[in-house]
């Protein structure tokens, strides 16, 4: 089985370091423009995790928009102790988790497999076209939870405890939910 | 746990998984959207060294205070205008006749589900009551499916209601006022929708009517939930 990748394994952003540490301490000051710059060099990174968790085009855009208004409230908290990005994906992740608990409202997912085309397709199987699935389509037809685990374990590295802690869930229910979205996953890969 | 997945498949999965795109591209306006929020709520970075930089969005707040006047005064006419009219009908004359069951009185947590006439100052009520028990309210046996579905809705509330109580000392005096008095109002819709929903048990519009007053409530449970300690 192949390691999961954690947040910081794949780098955020192209931004160069310093630059982003200069941009991060001006934005800290209040200045709107840093802030800017940092939202260009994160805001793919942000929407394609809203986009996946989400499932639906329109909401994704909500959350990202929430996840950099909450980034920008909440900036003096950032140290420096991790990468810029990966504090801005775990806002991110928190946002979606924050706002998806409880939310009755989004029970109903509409338009979801349409919105998965803005994602680049990501194809699951062998060198045999026949076999070739659209992953990204399989993880939004997930049910809630399970995407939720699927997504933060297996594609963005989080790790049980850190999922169960974020979603106010007990890692054994996270254990339980990613091992049904692999099932499920695995199931529509013999259709 | 994953005894009873084919390791095979389970490991191309999972490579799979891990070679998926980490970007999308946004909506090019979505920049601009994020500014004006900023902006016209005067968000600024909590504690940072500019003067009045603590400021948080206040004017969220009184957005969604105004958002939920409106939504009660829709709601209260439009369950005004329901009462109005099945009061002119004969088949009115007994309305608790066909009342649900009866919901017990909720203990600590007096609202509006408890049963309680619609009146003002149940929301600060509860909003000021000690800590509720989740769950503690009681359900009769005959309980309409309806009861059971705004307790819950009645629970939610109760868990974030007693997050501001615990909070509430260490937040910005001018916003609790707010949220006391739009929580109380809200409560006060719920009570009369509740009221003309037992009154007549099948009426969707009137369903709905409750069913979006607690989500009002509770998304200005979230919202005030969601305020930091002291950076107002």
């Amino acid at each position: 089985m192949p390691p999961s990748p954690a947040p910081d394994a794949e780098p955020p952003s192209s931004a160069d370091p310093d630059t982003v540490s200069s941009d991060v301490r001006q934005a800290q000051r209040g200045d709107l423009a840093a802030f800017e710059r940092l939202y260009r060099a994160h805001a793919g990174r942000v929407m394609a995790i809203c986009l996946r968790l989400s499932g639906e085009r329109r909401r994704a855009e909500e959350l990202m928009q929430d996840a950099f208004v909450k980034a920008w409230e909440r900036l003096s908290s950032f140290r420096g102790e991790s990468a810029f990005g990966t504090w801005l994906h775990r806002v991110a992740v928190n946002v979606f988790l924050v706002a998806e608990r409880g939310d009755t409202r989004r029970l109903a997912r509409v338009g979801l497999s349409e919105d998965l085309d803005e994602l680049p397709v990501a194809s699951f199987g062998t060198s045999d076209p026949g076999d070739r699935i659209d992953l990204e389509r399989a993880i939004a037809a997930l049910p809630r939870g399970a995407r939720t685990a699927f997504v933060l374990h297996d594609v963005e590295g989080y790790k049980h405890d850190e999922i169960a802690a974020m979603s106010g869930i007990a890692p054994a229910t996270v254990r339980a939910q990613l091992h049904r979205a692999r099932r499920l996953l695995m199931e529509a890969l013999d259709r | 746990m994953t005894d009873d997945l084919d390791p095979e498949r389970l490991g191309r999965l999972l490579d799979a998984a891990a070679r998926l795109p980490r970007s999308a591209e946004p909506n090019p306006a979505a920049w601009q959207a994020i500014r004006n929020r900023i902006e016209a709520q005067q968000v600024r970075p909590i504690a940072s060294s500019s003067p009045g930089a603590t400021a948080r969005p206040r004017r969220a707040m009184w957005l969604a205070a105004a958002a939920a006047l409106v939504l009660i005064t829709a709601s209260s006419g439009l369950t005004a205008l329901l009462l109005r009219s099945r009061a002119t009908t004969p088949t009115d004359r007994s309305p608790t006749a066909s009342l649900p069951a009866a919901v017990p009185p909720a203990g600590p947590l007096a609202g509006p589900l408890a049963g309680q006439p619609a009146v003002p100052g149940i929301a600060a009520e509860s909003v000021r009551a000690p800590a509720p028990v989740r769950g503690a309210r009681l359900l009769t046996a005959s309980a309409s499916p309806t009861d059971v579905v705004f307790s819950r809705y009645d629970a939610a509330a109760a868990d974030l209601v007693s997050d501001l109580n615990a909070r509430r000392a260490r937040l910005n005096p001018q916003t609790v006022a707010v949220l006391d008095t739009c929580l109380r109002r809200i409560d006060a819709a719920i009570a009369e929708a509740r009221s003309a929903l037992r009154a007549d048990p099948g009426n969707a519009v009137v369903s709905e009517l409750l069913t979006v007053s607690y989500k009002q409530k509770l998304d200005l449970l979230k919202r005030a939930a969601d305020l930091p300690l002291g950076s107002l």
